[in-house]
Order: structure tokens, then sequence, then C-alpha cells
């Protein structure tokens, strides 16, 4: 890491605990616990002992740690082997490592169009906190057309 | 009198300690470094040249058709003989001829089904199959894996593999869910998969549906719409080794019979 990169790089530490919405221009590295939604035009990196409970609307964010929520990012979403994602994601370019726990819905589509940010809370981002595993629910207003899935509704 | 040790010295173990000794800098015995004397016995022997080179065996797994249990083996190998069940089989590779193919088949290694060769009978098993081309009738089992090309035109009903991959520029979008072990993407797969292993999206790979497996993993690059359940926890134990009887003492390490005790000496009778 660059030390350009570091100067703008918040650093919420694994003793502490925030509820709210976290806002930054910047990037941002989560080693701690946070209740609420992020907002970020960076890169946000959640650690391995980092967990979000919330909605992450991101240029592109790194999961080491355990993610409760959906997952907007413009540009790129990489998932640790040791993350732990319950919820949805929407990305242009996605990375996952073996070993990753992930339920919900997931759209990536690197040759598609360019991935439109909603200005307003992503839908569900509530609903997740009481969603159970194993049970991955439709991702419902975020979604576009997928001839895949409709079709297998279909069949099933 | 010293007593002599005696020590079995294999290729390997000769080579490792070779590779060992001219990593810690003690030169090479037998090549020396250009400054050294050379031996009065002449130029080095040409033997330890190939230190440098030496290429460990290749492993294979192989899955025996009849109990499905894997095998490991090394190097080359011409017939198989399953460790659980002691199924056998030849373990050659076989490309198969342009048109229809009829005859039944059972290999340990794999088949090839090429662009112009349709399977219109029998009973193909082995271990990997590659399929470029048709199939109108017979059966299809790949113990281990399924590659399929682009110019490729299963049936599903007929086919059983344990894992399957598509290769570039393939569209596959089967009519039934995919139940399998492993789900190796290169082309575009559109339906619904149930694994017990992994999901890898390569770059040029795609996948829509549903998805419920133990692993994924996706290369930057693929593509993935889709209602993902994705836990370790999906992963089937590990087979259990199964209980052998313990193997039998050999003679020398038996226990000594108990030593009688000593007997408190007798009283003398009449004394």
């Amino acid at each position: 890491m660059s030390d350009a990169d570091n100067q703008t790089r918040s650093i919420i530490s694994s003793e502490v605990e925030i509820i709210g919405t976290v806002k930054t221009s910047g990037s941002i590295q989560i080693e701690g616990r946070v209740e609420g939604e992020i907002l970020s035009e960076g890169d946000v990196l959640l650690g391995k002992s980092g967990s979000v409970k919330g909605n992450l609307r991101v240029n592109s964010v790194t999961v080491a740690g355990t993610i409760q929520g959906n997952i907007q990012a413009k540009d790129r979403i990489e998932l640790k082997s040791t993350a732990r994602l319950l919820g949805d994601i929407k990305s242009k370019r996605l990375a996952v490592e073996d070993g990753v726990t992930f339920v919900g819905n997931s759209e990536v589509n690197p040759t598609g169009q360019p991935i439109k940010i909603d200005e307003e809370a992503p839908r569900g981002g509530s609903d997740n906190e009481g969603r159970k595993e194993g049970q991955p629910q439709p991702q419902g207003g975020n979604q576009q057309g997928n001839p895949g899935q409709q079709g297998q509704q279909g069949r099933k | 009198m010293a007593s002599k040790k005696t020590k079995v010295v294999d290729g390997f173990t000769a080579i490792r300690a070779a590779q060992e000794a001219a990593r810690h800098g003690r030169g090479d015995p037998v090549r020396p470094e250009p400054g050294a004397e050379k031996s009065a016995a002449g130029p080095p022997s040409k033997a330890g040249s190939r230190v440098g080179r030496t290429v460990m065996p290749t492993k294979r797994e192989i899955i025996c058709p009849e109990c499905g249990l894997p095998t490991e083996i090394t190097g080359k190998v011409q017939l198989f003989v399953c460790n659980h069940c002691r199924h056998r089989m030849k373990l050659q590779d076989v490309e198969m001829p342009e048109g229809d193919w009829k005859d039944d088949l059972e290999v340990g290694g794999t088949v090839i089904v090429p662009t112009n060769a349709t399977l219109a009978g029998g009973k193909i098993t082995a271990n990997d199959i590659v399929l470029q081309g048709k199939m109108n009738g017979g059966e299809v089992r790949a113990c281990r894996r399924l590659t399929m090309g682009a110019d490729a035109k299963p049936d599903w009903v007929r086919l059983k593999t344990l894992d399957l991959e598509l290769g570039a520029g393939v569209n596959l979008t089967p009519g039934k869910p995919i139940e399998g072990r492993h789900l190796n993407l290169h082309g575009k797969f559109s339906g619904n998969a149930i694994l017990t292993g992994t999901l890898t999206v390569h770059a040029d790979g795609d996948f829509s549906g549903k998805l419920r497996a133990a692993g994924l993993q996706v290369e930057e690059g693929g593509g993935l719409r889709a209602q993902l359940d994705v836990k370790p926890e999906y992963a089937p134990p590990p087979p259990k080794p199964k209980n052998r009887p313990p193997p039998k003492r050999p003679s020398k390490l038996r226990e000594p019979p108990p030593k009688a005790r000593p007997s408190e000496p007798r009283k003398k009778e009449g004394s």
C-alpha cells in the first residue's frame, strides 16, 4: 500500500463499535463492529475481525470478515476465504476465494452496463437481519433481466 | 567390536542429499567448480547431471466405477486395481474414431469423443471423458470429470458424472438441476446446480441460476447472476478408514511368559 493511500484511509480498530451511518469520501478499513450503513467513495477493507450489520455502498470492497447486509459496489467486490456474507451483492466485477460463506443474490455482469449506485438506501438491508441461513431471498427491486432465474422459477 | 548400521538408500534419497549438499554450499561432488582440482579418476560421471532436472512422478486420482471410491496412483501404470474393491481395468486413453460408436468400453483413463464422432450405443465408462461430439444413444459415465466442448450435444438422461467442466464457448442450459461435486466454468451455464464441492467461475465463464454448494470461487471477470447458498458445511465429511483388524504381533515382540514366582523354600519334611 502506498503512503498516499495511508493518508486518506480511516481505520476503525477492533476495539471500536459504531452504531449509525459511516460516510467517507476516502477509503476506510474496518476491524471493529459497525451497525449501520457504510457509504464510501473510496475503497473499503473489512478485516477478519470486522463485522458490519447494514448495507454498504462503496466504490470497491474487500471482505475478510462478516457482513449482514447488501453490498453495492461501483467497481469491484472481493471476498476472501474467511468472508461471511449474508446479503445481496451488486457490482461490475467480483472475485471470490474458496472457503467463503455466502447466502444471498449476486448480480455481477462484467460485460454489461456499469453499475449505478442507488442514491437511496438499497432495499432489504434491514430484511437481512432476520434472514435465516440457507434461505436466500430474491433481491426484488434491484433485480434486472435475468433469463436464467426466470426460467428456473418457471420450471420449479 | 562396533556394530554395523545398515541403512537403505533409495534413488530419491540420494538425489535429495546431493541437492541438499549443493544448496548448503558444500559443492556438487559430481560437478566440481571450475577452479577445483580435477580428480585423478578422470571426468565426472554423467549420472549427477540430472540432479537439477529431477521430476517427481505425477499422481492421479482414479475413481473406481464399481465402488465409487478414489484411489491415488503414481507414475505409469497400465492396469488399475482398486484399493477398496479390487476392481480391475485398463488405464489407457482412448480417442474414438469418426462415425458411430456402439461398443462397450471401460477404461481408467480419458476417453475423447471428437466433434465428428457420435455415441450411438453401448456403455462407456471412463475416469475422464472429453465430449465434443454427439450423444444419440448408449450410456456414458465419467467417474471423475466430464469436459464439454463447444460442439458437444449431451443427453443428460444417459449421462452421469461427478465433476463437470464447460469449455470455452459452451452455452449450457440443462433442463434439470445439475448434481455433482465440482462445476468448472469456462463457458456459460444457465440453470440450477447442487454441488457438494466448489463452483469455479473462470474469467471467461458465466453462471446464472440457483446454486447450493460447499464452495465458490470466482475469478475476476467471471459473471455471476444467481441465488446463492454457499456454505463450507455442505461438503461431505471425509470417508472414514475402514476398521481393519490390528496386525498380529511378530513372534519376537511377544511378551515372554511370566516367570514362575520363586517358590518358598520347601520345608523339609520330617525335620
